[in-house]
């Protein structure tokens, strides 16, 4: 069943003097627990593809189903709370707040949803962590974590206030090959045992490989 | 809020000259606007022996004018015959008393070497029940000696000691300008700031004469008497000022056979007016020019840091672009991240505010020069600690940093919320 | 490279815009602060005439005759020769000079006002020459007393010996707004009467310096010194040798003060009353420059955050221009003339308001002209560069320590 339908997009930046195309007519269905990744040179519109899945930018023409929601007329008050309750985000650069600690920084999503106790939010926390074995951590900073840590600290962001989407853009980028493949096994568990829908950009060929499809695009265009 | 708090100090860790310069801007602003909003309060918070401030009406003058050609003009203070004519047994009043309004440099000699000066005052015995003076020894006159303008004296305590190097002095005489009187009772010290209450030496004064209703000669209506009123909790300023009115309208009808009228002024005057000093004897109280300095006044103290540090808060926003992307991209909306950024930037305020009140503070309480007037220069005054810290202050300064933040932090917090999430996630 | 500055600024007009609206109030505020402060330094700096030093001056009380202390006089002793008895006692003070009474009116730094015209009088078309006067009765001595001079230089000696002989002296006013209003001189040497009372005139002898009621004040009105009857007395005024004024008052004993029925007290020296009078308009000088202390710290401050976080962001632009060549001083004409172009734009849009505050009469009605405007606008100028170089001063000083290596490596 399609999760994510997305019609006709396209991204056009304007400034006075110049235009520029992102993304041309692309057209792609997801299905629910599908591993998606997407592939393609740099600048070729993957970033800008996602963050549009993500709700985080708008296209300039086309439309975004998500769970049967038309996101496209939605109100950026409506947009903020649909990607709260149901999208999960990894970066490349992890992104995790260098003041807060580990806790308070996987505790973000569950901030601005309404409805759950500081107790519930606590209980999930530690619950998560736990999970991604992180909990012997849970109040260091980012700056006293390795590569691979920070990046399982954002997973646990991201999976914190169970969406049923995660976006991950490049989240191998900035970690070595072991921590690569670690984090890696972990997006590949959720999305197995939860039951998660990811889609992830990245560079790397042979982790492309282990997903279920690849998505590759090229100056803007789906190619294959 | 511990997370607001532990945000607090690590943007003051990694931006410690921003963060300092931010907290000094704060506080140079809230010990100046608390400075002269301490100095204000001063004058119109009850303190002791004006704690009937609240209560408390002042009649002062009368204004004469020529009803013919002449145009012969004429104002000064009350005699009594005017000052009970037009402020005595009003409805609404609960205590009267007729002193003197102004404090006179007298002689004094009791039984130690030298003669002193110091400041004395006429009152009757009313005043000491409207007015709170602290008695420490002795009693204070009473009605039938005020009444009969008998030579008793209650006096203060500095003045008993330089009179008699002790206070335990009741009943001993004391020369004031070359005059007996008798020491009835002995009060605390007053702070000059209690302009009305006041004094080194309360004389007895009083008067009972009867007068015809019926002109007899213009210095029967002027002489240097003023009258206190203590007005019943429940009652209505507007009120007795409406009596005040009618009695100036009764008098005119006893003045008008020598082509003489009164002039009205709004009389009596509230604490506010009298510590305004903006009333004469022949003109009207206007608070309007002075409101209007001070309020701009307070415009400028609080608009000018409040860009300085939106300035500086844009700065330290622009420093957390990528951490304000990360919250939009899990959900935060845009009012939530202007609420986040006002309240966290309200914590600093209050810190600069804290240190800003209490330098304002001490300041206040220790340096004089704040209050010196005409009357008091050169003398030590400094006030009560009471009027200074009380809850008004608190709730002023807290009002001040509440506004102080709101006007500095809700344009950069709107900036910060209209940032591209994408944009700001990937902000260097 | 102005230019190319400008042009950068330009398209950074955001965060200097901030400052830029900073500027243009704290340009009026500073504006407004300095002419008052100036204005009033003008007032005070105008000549005196007179010297009000070594002065002291005490109440004269008479002890009534329903005090028991009074004593009865008797065909010898009056309140008058107790009056000349007290005075001769403090004649015979080692650190007196003179000694002379006056009315309440007589005094510098009170502000009892007696207000009255002076007129001469015409015949035919009852047109009057008018001049109003602050009229000061006190004994010749007084004068000589208060050393007051008279305009073409007579001596307090013969001004005195004037008023003594029956004559009256007058003297200008600071405002001259209304060309219509009559001149002091047109009243030299006439017999002038006082208003409503054309029964007795009187000779103007001298026009001498008039006394103000306040060194911050300008004269509103011509003063007029006359002699005084002794009833009318209620003040002794006591010059002192110079430097003497402590001596003289701890020398004094009780019976020093009291001679008969009449006694002296409330013995002040001029000093005292000077900052009696004039301790609210001290304090307003103070009030003023603490406020334009405060105005400049707010720019100070908003200068060097401001200028701190550009120095942060601009690091690698900083060091690009270090490595293509640019020298320390460089950088800091770059800071520091950024500064001064925000301070020109601010001076710029501020002018229309500026123009408006100059027009404005100050406290103390003193209009400034265009000479005394452009002086406090000059020294608004020149301050807040002072203060806005100062506030750059330690950003520029950090742009030049920027470590190029270690910003590249960074970028």
């Amino acid at each position: 069943m399609s999760i994510i339908t997305l019609s006709g997009i396209e991204k056009v930046y304007r400034t006075k003097e110049i235009e520029t195309t992102a993304l041309e007519n692309v057209n792609l269905e997801v299905n629910e627990g599908e591993f998606l990744s997407i592939m393609g040179p740099s600048g070729c519109g993957k970033s800008t593809f996602l963050n549009i899945i993500g709700l985080l930018d708008k296209a300039t023409k086309g439309s975004v189903s998500i769970l049967g929601n038309d996101c496209s007329t939605m109100s950026d008050r409506e947009l903020s709370h649909f990607r709260n309750a149901n999208i999960g985000f990894v970066f490349q650069s992890f992104h995790l707040i260098p003041s807060l600690d580990v806790a308070s920084n996987v505790e973000l999503p569950l901030i601005y949803r309404k409805g759950i106790s500081a107790a519930q939010r606590r209980e999930r926390i530690e619950k998560v962590l736990e999970r991604l074995d992180m909990s012997h951590r849970i109040h260091h900073l980012p700056s006293q974590l390795s590569g691979g840590q920070c990046q399982r600290v954002a997973i646990a962001r991201a999976i914190v206030g169970r969406p049923k989407i995660i976006l991950a853009d490049e989240p191998t980028g900035n970690l070595d090959s072991k921590m690569g493949t670690e984090v890696m096994a972990i997006l590949h568990r959720l999305n197995k045992e939860d039951g998660i829908t990811i889609i992830m950009v990245t560079h790397n060929e042979a982790q492309a490989l282990e997903t279920d499809r690849i998505v590759r695009f090229f100056d803007g265009r789906i190619i294959g | 809020m511990r997370q607001k708090f532990n945000q607090i100090i690590y943007d003051i860790r990694r931006q410690p000259l921003i963060g300092t310069v931010t907290i000094i801007a704060t506080a140079l602003s809230i010990f100046l606007f608390m400075v002269v909003a301490i100095t204000e309060r001063v004058k119109v918070v009850p303190f002791s022996p004006e704690s009937c401030r609240d209560n408390l009406l002042m009649g002062k003058y009368l204004h004469l004018q020529k009803t013919d050609e002449t145009g012969s003009d004429m104002s000064s203070g009350l005699s009594y015959y005017t000052a009970k004519k037009l402020y005595e047994n009003l409805d609404g009043v609960e205590r009267e008393s007729f002193m003197e309004p102004d404090l006179s440099a007298t002689l004094v000699k009791g039984t130690t070497q030298k003669s002193f000066s110091a400041y004395s005052r006429g009152v009757d015995a009313e005043f000491f029940r409207i007015f709170d003076h602290s008695l420490i020894s002795g009693t204070f006159f009473t009605d039938a000696e005020s009444d009969a303008n008998m030579p008793v004296v209650v006096i203060s305590e500095s003045t008993a000691r330089k009179a008699f190097n002790s206070i335990d002095c009741v009943g001993m005489p004391i020369i004031i300008q070359h005059k007996k009187y008798i020491v009835r009772g002995v009060v605390k010290d007053s702070s000059r700031l209690a302009c009305s209450a006041c004094g080194d030496i309360f004389i007895a004064k009083g008067y009972h004469n009867k007068k015809e209703d019926v002109f007899s000669s213009l210095s029967d209506y002027f002489g240097g008497i003023a009258v206190a009123l203590l007005v019943k909790d429940d009652s209505d300023f507007e009120h007795i000022r409406q009596q005040v009115i009618a009695r100036y309208k009764e008098l005119d009808t006893e003045l008008a056979t020598d082509n003489w009228k009164s002039v009205y002024h709004e009389a009596p005057f509230n604490q506010e007016i009298l510590a305004s000093d903006n009333f004469g004897s022949n003109w009207s109280p206007d608070l309007s020019q002075q409101n209007r300095v001070r309020n701009l006044l307070y415009g400028i103290l609080l608009i000018l840091p409040a860009i300085n540090l939106s300035t500086l808060l844009h700065s330290r926003m622009r420093k957390r672009m990528n951490e304000i992307g990360i919250r939009r991209a899990f959900g935060c909306s845009r009012p939530r991240i202007i609420a986040d950024i006002i309240t966290e930037n309200f914590l600093f305020t209050l810190a600069g505010g804290i240190i800003g009140l209490a330098l304002g503070i001490i300041f206040a309480i220790t340096y004089s020069g704040l209050y010196e007037n005409m009357e008091t220069a050169g003398q030590n005054i400094t006030p009560a600690i009471g009027a200074v810290i009380n809850a008004g202050t608190i709730l002023i300064a807290i009002a001040v940093c509440f506004i102080l933040n709101l006007i500095s932090a809700f344009v950069p917090a709107w900036q910060a919320s209209r940032l591209n999430p994408v944009e700001a996630i990937n902000a260097k | 490279m102005k230019r190319k500055l400008l042009n950068q600024m330009l398209n950074e007009w955001r965060p200097n815009i901030w400052l830029v609206l900073e500027l243009v109030i704290v340009v009026c505020v500073l504006y407004a602060l300095f002419s008052s402060l100036y204005s009033t330094y003008l007032i005070y700096n105008r000549s005196e005439g007179m010297e009000l030093n070594d002065v002291y001056f005490a109440s004269l009380n008479f002890i009534e005759e329903d005090n028991e202390n009074h004593a009865p006089y008797d065909s010898i002793h009056s309140p008058e020769t107790d009056y000349a008895l007290l005075l001769a006692n403090l004649r015979s003070n080692p650190y007196v000079e003179v000694v002379g009474g006056g009315s309440p009116n007589s005094l510098p730094y009170l502000y009892n006002y007696w207000g009255t015209q002076i007129e001469i009088p015409q015949k035919g078309d009852r047109t009057r020459l008018q001049y109003q006067v602050n009229k000061r009765q006190m004994s010749p001595d007084m004068l000589r007393v208060l050393r007051i001079h008279g305009v073409d230089g007579q001596s307090p000696d013969e001004l005195a010996e004037l008023i003594a002989k029956g004559d009256i002296i007058i003297s200008d006013r600071d405002y001259h707004n209304d060309p219509s209003e009559a001149k002091v001189d047109d009243f030299l040497g006439k017999d002038v009467y006082f208003y409503k009372d054309s029964l007795q005139t009187h000779h103007v002898g001298a026009i001498a310096y008039g006394m103000r009621r306040s060194d911050f004040e300008p004269m509103w009105s011509g003063n007029l010194y006359m002699n005084i009857n002794f009833s009318d007395i209620k003040y002794v005024g006591i010059r002192v040798k110079p430097g003497t004024g402590h001596l003289f008052a701890e020398s004094l004993s009780e019976s020093d003060m009291q001679v008969g029925n009449l006694y002296l007290s409330d013995l002040k020296s001029i000093e005292d009353m000077r900052y009696s009078a004039q301790i609210e308009k001290y304090q307003d000088i103070r009030n003023k420059i603490i406020f334009a202390v405060f105005v400049l710290m707010v720019i100070f401050l908003g200068f060097l955050g401001s200028f701190w976080f550009r120095t942060q962001q601009r690091a690698s632009e900083i060091a690009i221009r270090k490595v293509s060549g640019a020298s320390d001083r460089a950088i800091y004409t770059r800071f520091f003339g950024e500064g001064m172009i925000l301070l020109a734009v601010s001076i710029v849009l501020a002018l229309p308001l500026i123009y408006g505050l100059s027009k404005t009469e100050m406290p103390g009605g003193w209009t400034l002209d265009v000479t005394q405007t452009a002086t406090a606008g000059i020294c608004t100028v020149l301050i807040l560069a002072i203060l806005i170089v100062a506030g750059i001063y330690a950003p520029a000083l950090k742009a030049t320590r920027i470590d190029i290596a270690e910003v590249l490596k960074n970028e």
